[in-house]
């Protein structure tokens, strides 16, 4: 080992001096190799209209910012606005960002924009930084990077990210970029959202949109309170100082909901943006060439509408895989459901398209709806506007149902009818011709459905026997098929070990077994048998304290530390029962505590039984469907921790004086 | 001889025959030596009763000479521990007494009054002082020992008392007063402060030293007392009810270092290891529905002591800063059982209690 070290660091140091010489003679760095749509003219720094006076914090402020743990700050964000005429729109943007530690430029050194390269080119007008010895230094624009993203889904839009160079703490940075989109190619009516609050402080925030008095008038919407804005004929603007930076949270909220936003667009209306988005949809399910054929095989013997609708869920779910490629008009128009039937691929809204004609096709009238899977909340959708959407899914309406039946074709996890949890709740449009307005998802009254159950056998040997069954049930049963079927047994062992050690102690070795992972009809159930050997002595009397782990385990799931943000709760009921069986030679004494714990938030109860063999235990806890808000957090909080509590189950046996035989 | 054949001048020489007396009466009964009055009485008192066993000993014994007694001197001694017996005792040894000094007098009086006394310490608040009865019950005793005394004052060659018992008096004020002292201080001492406290009216609010909850007296009948009274010194509020021994201490005890699952598995251990349980149950809720979110735990334990059953209700609720803990006891759980309840589901934190 140790002469083959010494080769080794040895061949270690001549790589190293080739690769010293190589560096050397290569180029500064990766160089660029400059797509049409991007223009790297930045003028010089030293002709910048900006002022170095523009460019520092006062000490003042500084202190305040570093007092409060900032290494960043946006000094100045200005977002223009301007249309040439209805087809062009110019998008300038202004930053300037000051370094106030080195860990603020570690962790921010770089600034960069998005492009959506099929419509939109992109300038970069300045990019300099101010050192602290008041020296400006332009950007390397051969350095700069183009990112694009994702493993399934691809797309034109290319993130173009400028690493600013020689920075240190005390730096200051500019970037000026302006954007042309060529509006009128985008096949939806044009909007914009702004954020002017981030994760750092803004000393200075402006906003401006012009555009010709000829052209349709432009809106503008904003819940940001300390917006000062003004609208008039062919312009609007707004501007704030010194904004604070958006307070963190241990539990993020859904960031979309509570974030403050300034929404633009042309004067529209919600139909306006259905019939477009649904003249693109519907032109994708009427090519529908091989659906039929299709569906011949398929639906043979259904007999039912609803086995029907069952068989071309499963088809499109199952057997056509998620990819999306979604260049251009293709991030929002669905490829031709005949395509993807042929290429077995395609994206959420591709699989609707096809699914929708499957159905149609079948007789069964469904519709696709636009859903965000990042915003919950309605009174956030200010004006009309397809930024808001980012998912497509299914729905019909169904004979006695509560609601639209609405199914995901994109996870084969969930059965029909039910969607994955998360979309529950979400921000939708329905694209019908009837709809003038988005509503949310409507969740049915329990969301994650658990049932577990422990028969536990108090051997006359002093060992305890348990086995567990863990089942969930409904949309709860999504998330956890997802997770378990895409891993191997080994690791869904690894991972069940795991958590099961880390509540009941590693001294355990239960063996795990899984059912209903592949049938999304059935419930994903987690069994497991575990011996623990001497877990009790043979005394007369003897007390038992075990805590409901399980039921414990699954309901702090839905606590949370957040404090501020306004917190979604799906409808829960965990219901947990515990049999513990004893030798024939013993007999149970007392019980422990019966539990009717209740809330606005939902209540925990808990029966306790005599068997004959033993104590049989019942104990549920159950969420309404709620969004607590900020003021109620700590109170919801209290209330489940408060509640859990409880959950330590007591009894005593008693033991006759010749005890039992070993069984 | 044949005395119709005898002469007269026989006769007449013979000595003048014996005049005609009536057979010689039994022995008067050998009486218990004369006591002094506020002497015996000093005495029954300072020995905390204990006196009294051995005079009934002794007495039955010096009566019983020459008498047929259906027992012994010690079991009359012994059975005189028991109200009825001591009657009959009174009965019979002033029947005996009052026969001896030749007084015409009713022999049962004392055994009514040793009765009535008896009934009015039971039946009234004396009934809580043990010092009550030592003071009231030689009373009857004293009246049979005047007669004793006054049928002893007409014979001449009474007994001095032996010396046995002179030694067993000796014993009993040995034995028997710190007894009547001790009883004084522990056992009569906190009823008497009990019965002083201020009683306390239906809808009164009470608080404990720590001012951290309040409970509302449903109903009258309950006094407060001075923690210590009933529990020990580290109790934060002691309240004594109506009925024969019904009672509440309240404890308290900081979070986190308590929480109100330790709390209950404390007590219930405790109780189930000192008093006999015969049923045991319990509920936990949040107190005072959801508002305040008070998450407390109803127990109730029916007990049994001997031929005395009883129950308790412990009321533990975890508050923001401390587990509050009320311990109520009652010997009449059919009558007050409900009410117990009642008082002490009225808990609740009060506005001194610290926010978490």
């Amino acid at each position: 080992m140790i002469r083959g070290w010494r080769a080794g660091s040895g061949a270690g140091i001549l790589w190293l001096a080739l690769a010293s010489v190589g560096a050397a003679a290569a180029p500064a760095g990766p160089r660029l190799a400059r797509p049409p749509w991007l223009h790297l003219d930045a003028a010089p720094a030293t002709e910048s209209l900006i002022t170095s006076s523009q460019l520092r914090l006062s000490a003042e402020r500084e202190a305040v910012q570093r007092e409060q743990g900032f290494g960043a700050i946006e000094l100045w964000r200005r977002d223009e606005l301007e249309w040439k005429d209805e087809r062009t729109l110019s998008k300038r943007t202004l930053r300037v960002r000051q370094y106030l530690t080195n860990e603020g430029v570690r962790q921010s050194g770089n600034l960069d924009v998005g492009v959506r390269t099929q419509f939109e080119e992109l300038w970069i007008e300045e990019a300099w930084t101010l050192l602290p010895d008041g020296r400006r230094r332009p950007v390397e624009l051969d350095s700069i990077q183009l990112v694009t993203s994702g493993s399934d889904v691809f797309s034109d839009s290319v993130n173009v990210v400028i690493p600013f160079d020689g920075l240190v703490a005390g730096a200051t940075v500019v970037l000026v970029t302006r954007i042309v989109e060529r509006v009128a190619e985008w096949p939806l009516p044009w909007s914009e959202i702004f954020f002017p609050q981030g994760w750092a402080p803004i000393e200075r925030y402006e906003f401006e949109m012009r555009w010709k008095a000829s052209m349709v008038p432009r809106v503008l919407r904003t819940d940001a309170a300390f917006l000062q804005c003004q609208t008039g004929s062919g312009h609007a603007s707004c501007r704030a100082e010194r904004i604070p930076a958006v307070p963190g949270q241990g539990d993020s909220p859904i960031w979309l909901d509570v974030l403050p936003q300034l929404v633009v667009s042309a004067s529209q209306s919600w139909t306006d943006l259905v019939l477009a988005e649904q003249a693109l949809v519907e032109r994708s399910i009427a090519s529908d060439r091989g659906v039929k054929e299709a569906l011949r095989p398929l639906l043979d013997g259904a007999k039912s509408e609803k086995e029907t609708l069952d068989r071309i869920h499963r088809f499109v779910a199952d057997r056509i895989r998620y990819l999306g490629l979604e260049h251009g008009s293709a991030a929002v128009a669905p490829t031709p459901a005949a395509r993807t039937l042929d290429l077995r691929y395609g994206d959420c809204k591709g699989k609707v398209a096809l699914l929708v004609a499957m159905a149609r096709q079948a007789g069964i009238p469904a519709y696709p709806v636009l859903v965000s899977t990042v915003r919950s909340a309605l009174d956030k959708l200010m004006l009309p506007s397809w930024k808001y959407f980012d998912h497509m899914i299914v729905c019909l309406e169904q004979v006695g149902a509560r609601g639209p039946v609405c199914l995901d074709p994109t996870t084969a996890d969930a059965p029909t009818g039910v969607l994955p949890p998360t979309l529950y709740g979400s921000v939708a449009l329905d694209l019908r011709d009837d709809v003038d307005a988005p509503h949310e998802i409507l969740a049915p009254p329990v969301v994650v459905d658990i049932d577990v159950r422990t028969e536990n056998l108090l051997a006359c040997d002093g060992n305890i026997t348990e086995q567990l069954v863990r089942k969930h049930n409904g949309a709860n049963a999504v998330w956890e098929r997802r997770l378990l079927r895409g891993s191997t047994v080994e690791e869904r062992t690894r991972w069940a070990r795991y958590e099961y050690q880390s509540l009941l102690g590693n001294k355990t070795d239960p063996s795990f077994q899984w059912s209903g992972l592949d049938d999304p009809t059935q419930p994903v159930t987690v069994s497991s048998t575990t011996r623990f050997a001497g877990a009790f002595t043979r005394d007369r009397t003897e007390y038992y304290e075990p805590t409901d782990v399980w039921l414990r385990h699954y309901s702090m799931r839905f606590a949370t530390t957040n404090t501020r943000y306004p917190w979604e709760v799906p409808g829960v009921q965990i219901q947990s029962t515990i049999r513990y069986r004893l030798c024939p030679s013993d007999r149970i004494g007392f019980v422990g505590a019966e539990l009717d714990l209740r809330s606005e938030f939902g209540s925990l109860e808990r029966k306790v039984q005599r068997t004959h063999q033993g104590v049989s235990v019942v104990s549920s806890l159950r969420l309404a469907p709620q969004t607590i808000t900020g003021d109620r957090l700590e109170r919801y909080r209290r209330f489940l921790e408060r509640a859990l509590a409880q959950t330590a189950v007591w009894f005593n046996v008693e033991r006759s004086a010749q005890g039992g035989a070993s069984r | 001889m044949d005395i119709e054949n005898e002469t007269p001048e026989t006769l007449q020489d013979a000595p003048p025959p014996a005049p005609i007396t009536p057979p010689p009466a039994p022995l008067p009964p050998v009486l218990p030596g004369p006591m002094a009055l506020w002497q015996f009485y000093l005495v029954a008192v300072a020995s905390c009763g204990l006196y009294l066993p051995f005079w009934i000993w002794r007495t039955a014994r010096l009566f019983g000479a020459g008498v047929r007694y259906p027992s012994t001197p010690a079991w009359w001694a012994i059975g005189s521990l028991a109200a009825p017996v001591a009657a009959c005792v009174l009965f019979e040894f002033n029947r005996r007494a009052t026969a001896a000094a030749g007084v015409r007098a009713r022999a049962a009086w004392p055994a009514l009054a040793y009765l009535g006394l008896y009934l009015f310490w039971g039946l009234t608040p004396l009934g809580h002082y043990v010092v009550a009865f030592a003071l009231l019950m030689p009373i009857p005793f004293v009246f049979v020992q005047s007669n004793i005394n006054r049928a002893a004052s007409s014979q001449s060659d009474l007994p001095h008392p032996r010396r046995r018992f002179r030694l067993a008096l000796a014993l009993s004020l040995t034995l028997g007063f710190p007894l009547l002292v001790t009883t004084a201080w522990f056992y009569d001492w906190p009823a008497l402060r009990t019965d002083l406290s201020s009683r306390l009216a239906g809808g009164d609010v009470v608080s404990g030293a720590s001012g951290l909850y309040r409970i509302t007296l449903p109903a009258s009948g309950w006094r407060r007392v001075t923690p210590g009274t009933i529990g020990d010194a580290g109790a934060d509020l002691e309240l004594v009810g109506p009925g024969a021994a019904t009672w509440i201490i309240a404890y308290t005890a900081p979070t986190p270092a308590s929480s109100l699952e330790s709390v209950v598995a404390s007590r219930r251990s405790q109780l189930f290891e000192q008093v006999r349980t015969q049923r045991y149950q319990e509920k936990r809720y949040f107190l005072g529905g959801q508002q305040d979110l008070v998450p407390a735990s109803l127990a109730t334990y029916d007990v049994r002591d001997g031929i005395v059953a009883g129950q308790y209700v412990v009321l533990s609720a975890e508050l923001d800063s401390h587990v509050v803990e009320l311990v109520a006891y009652t010997a009449e759980p059919k009558q007050l059982s409900g009410q117990l309840r009642k008082l002490l589901e009225t808990l609740s934190a009060s506005s001194k209690e610290p926010a978490s």
